[in-house]
Order: C-alpha cells, then sequence, then structure tokens
C-alpha cells in the first residue's frame, strides 16, 4: 500500500510523495535511500560502549557522562527536527554548553551585508535565468531543477562534468579557484568599472549580458561555493544586480535538518550556527571547539575523538551511549525547514515505538535535575 | 487557589471611567473579582498607580523576518547578554532580543499582550513555534493578506467565496487578524521592483487594483465580525507626499471599521523625491470625523532602529540612502520581506520631522481612544524606548528641551512650536497603551479592571519622571499571578495564544485547493497547522 509522505532525503521536503515499500513516487534516488535507512534502521534500543542496553540504563549514563562534563557540547541535526532543536538548546542552555548546527551556511556574509534570497514557488514562477554556482543538485536535491520549472534559461558554473552541467542550456567551465575572481569581476563589470581583459573576461560580459536581459534571476549556491569571503562577494554581485531587476540567491544546505535547526538556535539565543553558553549567556562561537570533553550529538553522524551520546535514529559508530530515535518523518513528527525557510509538518507513516530526540533531551535534563 | 488584594492604589482604569480612586482591586484564579477572603495575599499599592496590563497592538517579535533580522544584528546584541538563573533562560537583547528576552523585557515594562504585526501565513508553523518560546506575555499575530495572488483571483472575479477564504485562512494558521502591507505594491515590487502610484494602478497579471485589494478585505474582515478589524500599512510608506494616499486609503474604507498602522509613517505632504512637510492635522481632522477608524502612530525615537517590514520596497529605498546591511526575502503568492538597520538622528531633516508628526498625532486634540501608541518595534524603535516616549507626551518641559535638540527647519515644519502644551494625563496614557488597544483588538478581558476581566494589572510607582516610572513597575501580575516585583521577574510562565476566529463554509477548500495547486509549492494538505503542541493551549476570540 503506497503512504503520502513528506521526504526529508534533502532539504527540498517534497510533500507530493507517497512511498511503496521504499520506492518513491516521483521517483527520486536519495529520498529512497534516505527511507530505506531510516524504515531499515532496527537495532537495539540503546547501547553503553557498544553493548546493548534499556534506554533508561543510557539515560542514567547520558546524564552521569553530561553532569561530570567539563565542556559539553550539543552538536549534529543532520537529521533533526525544529523540536529536537527546541529542546537541545534548551539543555544546552542548562549545561553552559556549546551548540553547534553542524551543517549550518556560514553566518558571517549574511551578519556583515545581508542577502536577498526567495520561496521556490517566487524563482519557479518569475526566474528567466538560473545561475547553478559549482554545485550539483540533480545528486544532492535531485528534484531542485524539476520544482524550479523549466522556463529558465539553465546556466551552470562548473568545470566537472556533472549531472547538472549536462542539463545545462550554457556552461561556464572555470576551476574552482577561481570563482571568487569570477565573482568580484562580475561585480567589477555590473559597476561599469574598468575590468583587466583575462581569459575570464569574455564568459563574465557575456553571462551578465544575459542577467541584464531579464528582470528576475536566482543564483543556487552551496558549500561549492569555496567559503565565506565567496558567499560575501556573491550577496554584493546580487545586491549591485538588484538596482535595476529583482535577483535572489538560493542555498543548498547539505542535509534537512540544518535550516530549522539553526533558526531555532537564532531565535533562543540571537545568534546562528554555533553557541557558546559557558559563561551563563549566549556568545557566538565561530573557533573549533576546544576542549569538548563530552558531546551529545541530534540526528547526525559523531565526532571522532569525543566521548559522544548519539541521539539518533541510525546507528553512530563509536558512540558511548546510543539511544535509537524514530526516526523524524518516518516514525515521528515534528516540524522541519524547507532550504527556502518554509516550515513543514513532517508526517510519520510509520508510527514506531520509540521516543524522538526532543524527548530524550528533555528526559536527560530531568536527570541533571534531580 | 490565589487570591490578591492590591490596596491603596489610585486605579487608573479608563475603560470603566475610573480615573486616580484610590480602593481596592481584589484578583482570584486569574481574574479581578468583587472581594477576596481575609487570607488573601496583600500587596500594599499605597502612593502606587494601578492600572491594567499593557497592551502592544504593533509590534514586531516573531517570525521568519525577526529571526532574519536577529542573523543580520550579531554584532547588535554582544553587549546587551541575559544571563540564565534558576528561573530564567539566557538571551541576548539588543534592538531585537532573542525570543525569551523578549517576553521577559515586556513583563518587566508591564506589559501582558503583545501582538505579532504582520506574518507570512505560509510561515505560521515557525511564527507559533517563536511565540511558543516567547513567555509571560499573551501574544497574537495577524496574517499578511495584502498581497496574497490567490485572493487577488478571488477578488477579481468577485468571488462570493472571499470571506470565507479569509475565515479559512485564519483557521489554517492560528492567526488573530488580517494585516494588509502596502497592498498590491508588494507583488509589484516582486514584479518589476515597481511602486504603486495610485490606488487605481492595475496589479499586472491579475487585473485587479489596490482599491479593489482595500475595499473587498475591508468589507470582508467586517463582514465576519472579526474581534479586530482589517489592519491597513498604507500603500506609500516614507514617502514624500504620501498623506494623499492614506486619505485615499481611508475614504475607501468609510463606514467599515480599520486600524491604520504606524500613521507616522504615512502622513507626510510634499512630492515624492522632495522635501517633506507634515499633513499630520489633516489626517487627524479625517480621524475624527470617522469614528469606525483607529491608529497607532509608529513613532520614530532617535537613536538606533531596524527596519523590518513585509513593505520590502521601502528596505531597498533605505538601502539606497544607506549603504549598509540589507535583508531580502520573497515568500511565494503571499507577501515579501525587507530589513535595514536604521539610525533615526536628531539633527537630520527628515529624521526629526518623523519624530515632530509622531507628537502631532500623539498631540494635536486627538481622541486617544484612536490613537494608539507603538513605535511599530523595532522599525520607529525599540519597546524599551516606550518610557521615554510616555515622558514625552507627559512632561511638557522634558519635550521642550528634547524640541531644542531636533533639526529646527524640520520642527518648524510641524505645530509643535505653537505653544502646544498638552500633557498626558496618566488615565489618557492607560488609554493609549492599554484600554484602547485591547478594545480595538476585541479583547473583551484585557485593557481594564473591571470585575470579570483577566487579572493583568501592573503597578507603577507614582514619580515625578515618568520615564523611570514606566521603564521600572513595582509589581507585575498577569493571569493573577505576580511575575515582577522591583524590576525582578519572580515567576516565569507560558502566556496565552490569541487566534481569531470566524464561522466559514468548509466548501471554500474547493475553490482554494485548485488555486493553491496552480500557484504555491506547498501542498494545500499541508499548509493548515494542525499540531496542538504548536496551537494549544490557545484563547481563540470568536467573531461577532
Amino acid at each position: 500500500m503506497s503512504e503520502p509522505l513528506i521526504c526529508a532525503g534533502c532539504g527540498l521536503l517534497c510533500d507530493d510523495v507517497t512511498a511503496e515499500g521504499t520506492a518513491l513516487t516521483p521517483e527520486c534516488a536519495l529520498g529512497s535511500r534516505w527511507l530505506a535507512a531510516r524504515r531499515d534502521a532496527g537495532g537495539a534500543a540503546a547501547s553503553i560502549d557498544g553493548a546493548p542496553a534499556d534506554v533508561t540504563a543510557a539515560l542514567d549514563r547520558a546524564v552521569e557522562l553530561l553532569g561530570a562534563a567539563r565542556r559539553p557540547l550539543l552538536h549534529g541535526f543532520d537529521g533533526a527536527t525544529v523540536e529536537d532543536a527546541r529542546a537541545a538548546v534548551t539543555l544546552a542552555d542548562r549545561l553552559g554548553a556549546l551548540v553547534r548546527v553542524d551543517r549550518a551556511p556560514d553566518p558571517e556574509a549574511v551578519a556583515r551585508r545581508g542577502s536577498s534570497t526567495a520561496t521556490l514557488g517566487e524563482i519557479r514562477d518569475r526566474a528567466e535565468v538560473v545561475v547553478v554556482w559549482r554545485e550539483d543538485p540533480e545528486v544532492t536535491h535531485p528534484r531542485l531543477l524539476e520544482r524550479l520549472g523549466s522556463g529558465a534559461t539553465l546556466v551552470v558554473v562548473d568545470d566537472r562534468d556533472t549531472a547538472t552541467a549536462a542539463r545545462a542550456d550554457v556552461r561556464l567551465r572555470w576551476a574552482a579557484g577561481r570563482d571568487l575572481e569570477a565573482i568580484r569581476s562580475l561585480h567589477v563589470l555590473e559597476r561599469e568599472l574598468p575590468l583587466t581583459e583575462d581569459d575570464l573576461a569574455g564568459e563574465l560580459r557575456g553571462l551578465l549580458d544575459r542577467l541584464h536581459a531579464v528582470p528576475h534571476a536566482a543564483f543556487v549556491h552551496g558549500p561549492g561555493l569555496g567559503g565565506p569571503r565567496a558567499a560575501l562577494a556573491l550577496y554584493e554581485l546580487v545586491r549591485a544586480l538588484s538596482d535595476q531587476r529583482h535577483v535572489v540567491t538560493l542555498g543548498l544546505p547539505p542535509v534537512a535538518g540544518s535550516a530549522g535547526a539553526d533558526a531555532v538556535l537564532t531565535w533562543q539565543t540571537g545568534y546562528p550556527a554555533a553557541v557558546d553558553l559557558a559563561s551563563g549567556h549566549p556568545e557566538l562561537a565561530l573557533a573549533v571547539d576546544e576542549g569538548v570533553d563530552v558531546a551529545v550529538c541530534v540526528e547526525a553522524p559523531a565526532r571522532p575523538g569525543v566521548t559522544t551520546i548519539a541521539l539518533s535514529a541510525l546507528p553512530v559508530a563509536d558512540a558511548a551511549v546510543h539511544i535509537a530515535t524514530a526516526p523524524p518523518g518516518v516514525a515521528a513528527p515534528g516540524t522541519a525547514h524547507r532550504l527556502d525557510e518554509v516550515p513543514l509538518a513532517l508526517a510519520a507513516p510509520w508510527p514506531a515505538d520509540r521516543p524522538t530526540a526532543a524527548q530524550l533531551l528533555a528526559r536527560i535534563g530531568e536527570g541533571l535535575a534531580r | 487557589m490565589t487570591e490578591i488584594r492590591i490596596t491603596g492604589g489610585a486605579i487608573h482604569d479608563p475603560a470603566n471611567e475610573v480615573d486616580g480612586e484610590v480602593r481596592d482591586l481584589c484578583l482570584r484564579d486569574g481574574r479581578i473579582v468583587d472581594d477576596v477572603g481575609a487570607q488573601a495575599r496583600t500587596i500594599d499599592a499605597r502612593g502606587m498607580v494601578v492600572m491594567p496590563g499593557g497592551v502592544d497592538i504593533h509590534a514586531h517579535i516573531a517570525g521568519p523576518k525577526v529571526t532574519a533580522a536577529r542573523r543580520l544584528l550579531s554584532d547588535d546584541r554582544r553587549d546587551d547578554p541575559i544571563d540564565r538563573t534558576e528561573l530564567l533562560r539566557s538571551g541576548t537583547g539588543g534592538l531585537v532580543p532573542s525570543t525569551f528576552a523578549t517576553g521577559y523585557r515586556y513583563s518587566l515594562l508591564g506589559y501582558t499582550t503583545v501582538v505579532e504585526a504582520a506574518a507570512p501565513p505560509l510561515a505560521a508553523r515557525h511564527v507559533l513555534a517563536e511565540l511558543r518560546d516567547t513567555p509571560m506575555i499573551d501574544k497574537a499575530f495577524l496574517i499578511l493578506m495584502g498581497n496574497n495572488q490567490v485572493l487577488f483571483e478571488l477578488i477579481r472575479d468577485g468571488s462570493a467565496h472571499l470571506r470565507d477564504a479569509i475565515a479559512w485562512w485564519l483557521q489554517a494558521t492560528g492567526g488573530y487578524g488580517v494585516k494588509l502591507v502596502n497592498p498590491g505594491g508588494v507583488e509589484l515590487f516582486k514584479q518589476s521592483n515597481g511602486v504603486i502610484e495610485s490606488l487605481d494602478d492595475t496589479i499586472a497579471g491579475f487585473a485587479v487594483t489596490p482599491r479593489q485589494v482595500i475595499e473587498a478585505i475591508g468589507s470582508a474582515v467586517d463582514g465576519l465580525g472579526l474581534p479586530h478589524p482589517v489592519h491597513v500599512h498604507a500603500n506609500n510608506l516614507g514617502v514624500a507626499g504620501n498623506a494623499a494616499t492614506t486619505l485615499d486609503t481611508m475614504r475607501t474604507l468609510d463606514g467599515r471599521q480599520a486600524h491604520f498602522a504606524h500613521l507616522q509613517f504615512h502622513s507626510y505632504g510634499g512630492e515624492p523625491g522632495g522635501p517633506m512637510r507634515s499633513r499630520a492635522p489633516e489626517l487627524l481632522e479625517h480621524l475624527a470625523a470617522h469614528p469606525e477608524f483607529t491608529v497607532d502612530v509608529g513613532q520614530v525615537m532617535f537613536g538606533d532602529a531596524v527596519t523590518t517590514t513585509a513593505d520590502a520596497h521601502v528596505s531597498t529605498v533605505l538601502r539606497d540612502l544607506d549603504g549598509g546591511k540589507w535583508l531580502n526575502h520573497d515568500t511565494e503568492v503571499e507577501t515579501g520581506c525587507g530589513i535595514v538597520p536604521y539610525t533615526y538622528q536628531a539633527g537630520n531633516y527628515v529624521h526629526a520631522l518623523q519624530w515632530g508628526i509622531g507628537l502631532e498625532l500623539f498631540l494635536l486634540g486627538g481622541d486617544p481612544w484612536q490613537v494608539m501608541l507603538s513605535t511599530d518595534h523595532p522599525n520607529g524603535g525599540s519597546f524599551l524606548s516606550y518610557p521615554k516616549l510616555i515622558r514625552l507626551l507627559m512632561d511638557r518641559g522634558y519635550r521642550e528641551d528634547q524640541l531644542g535638540r531636533a533639526n529646527r527647519r524640520a520642527i518648524r515644519r510641524t505645530a509643535l512650536l505653537d505653544d502646544l502644551d498638552r500633557e498626558y494625563t496618566l488615565n489618557e496614557i492607560a488609554i493609549i497603551t492599554r484600554a484602547a488597544p485591547a478594545r480595538r483588538l476585541g479583547l473583551r478581558d484585557k485593557g481594564h479592571l473591571g470585575v470579570g476581566a483577566d487579572a493583568d494589572v501592573t503597578i507603577y510607582h507614582d514619580r515625578e519622571d515618568r520615564e523611570e516610572m514606566f521603564s521600572t513597575p513595582r509589581y507585575v501580575i498577569q493571569g493573577g499571578e505576580l511575575l515582577v516585583e522591583d524590576g525582578d521577574l519572580r515567576r516565569v510562565q507560558d502566556g496565552l495564544l490569541l487566534s481569531g476566529r470566524a464561522p466559514f463554509d468548509p466548501a471554500v477548500a474547493e475553490v482554494l485547493e485548485p488555486l493553491f495547486g496552480e500557484r504555491y509549492t506547498v501542498a494545500f494538505d499541508h499548509y493548515p497547522v494542525r499540531d496542538p503542541a504548536l496551537r494549544e493551549p490557545a484563547r481563540t476570540v470568536e467573531a461577532s
């Protein structure tokens, strides 16, 4: 029997999906893998140092470890819900812990200059040029191009022959190391300042002409852009282009849970991405997690070399404590934020008798209070 | 059973025509009652001023745009940390405090109810989750409907389902009321960076005009009898000459109940692009002739602010003026969003004129039941500046001192130098900060101290320095529980979600579903918020 599903296999959170077994309609290999891993998760309800344990004993051990921790960290959130993240920041506040949304976008560019973004429907209905900048959504967000419609000219900036590049109307093939230079040069051209003529200049002029010819355009970007400097340069370019037309960016998060968790961290503390609560109040924590001795890892892979309490639907290697959760969107409901920040209610088509990470985090908090 | 007797305070309860009468006030189980037993806790309020809890009819405190502003302003909050305690969550303040800090600070200010004035319905889940993390205060949110493409289609077609659709949307989101922001203009901005020049401009692609949108939605909300009438942020905010648009908008809605938000930003004479002047007196005159209208002022306060608006075009104007940070976000079918940090400077002609126009709206003889206090937090300034604004209204000497610091040329273009000696009384302050907003919101249990009302009570030392007085209430009681004592939070509670509701024909879903399918990227079935953890406990205020 087929079940309707909101697929959290990637940040697109496609909500027009049905599942039969683990096969999805419309077809999506990534979504099917996401579902299969969670429907087959099985395994022990909990483990301590790799040996099966009951959930109560595992929670007791988690409380013991956190009670003795000098520098606790709560991190992950790859597959977490908003409810999980709210519970995690609540516990972190109690512990005076670090909190890190592992796959959150770097907040620096937005904090320095701002950004211009839009929901999927805005881009689908208005953008006439879509520039995919060194990302391969055909693999990472397989239905993105379908959901953005077929009306726009697709420009792909990438020197790799990716599945997305194969669908491009226009390809621009410089090497990744030249992206920052290319974005800055586009900005120089946009401002009608003199540009050093080199091998990129012709292609950049061509791209700019395309953008100037339309009232709406979108840039799709992600980790491929290579860091905050390039992101900042892209946002500056978009801002300059926006003077005469409507231009937006769409970030591709590498996981489905990061957008919601990052929003929660920001609304509860005032800061995104990584926050240190050790001083008794939130401080932006951009440095590496020095001195962390115990980590609570929420719906994500553990960090090597740290004593880890893993609250996760999937198995986590080398965790001191692992408690299996009901997989969000499969066995447990919850809220997730789509990559364009639209919040959606994940369903639980196959409910399981397992707790959510949010419930476990609350119980750990109760244990620490005792 | 919690019982409290407040003794000896001067009661200011204008909704019940009580003006400073010294008598006891009794509270039991969250309500105001006639009397309580001898075992009741007694609060000695001799020499103090007793008012209903404050009600903020227009602020921006929760949802995606507020969190976007937090991201944009992470450097603004570094020097304003809030430490966790046994009782309190930690947080950060600044112009846009974190959620817990927002709840705590409103409570410390004596406010017990706050309305988030502009929520994209598509983001209702996000708004509700943030409100759940905003403790202490009771809260409501208004949903943005003035640029909704589905409603444009219904309006264009003269559909009989418009009222049902609006009621459906409130039910689907948990919203309290309906907000129009630059009706039609945000869609035009998203289409072409365009602006509305006349209410009769056609919105390309939809064959409707802003006037039709204002009239149709205003009439529908009026006809539904929702607790709060249509809440209007008119077209052309901030533009010289926009008073003509504001008056045209008012005339379009004449005869129907309506609330006009942050009127100060819509009260300008002059020509677009040219020097501004004040047309506050004409707007007040129109208001006086139309008791069906109310406004909040949207006072600007000199200092830092952050403009946070669904009227995204305004943000591009400020971006180009200022060259600083700018954030834009377009929400499909429904709305836009723009954020620009901004500083209002006393020496700047435009800023001083805006400041002066706000004061004119308060001081030129308007009925306080029609003209309510707001700074459009954080657009004109933080809600934390309300005590300073109250002092400007109550203390002529202080006001004249502040006038002397403002751009002279601007102030000369206002009526503020015309021997304007009005000083608000305590009862008038009680009207503009609690009684009138509660009445206008249709919150019959709030904004007054009559028997049966919510036991939301704020008690102030009666200090000569009104800014000091209103900054630090002696006691704040909400729902019958003592939350604040002398500037310290004593108890934390969640506060209620307030939702508005009107009956509707469920068959409207059959009309809406295909329109959703054409326009939204979220399935119709997945749009309504059903999760009880987000929607309950709520107090639902029914249409009448």
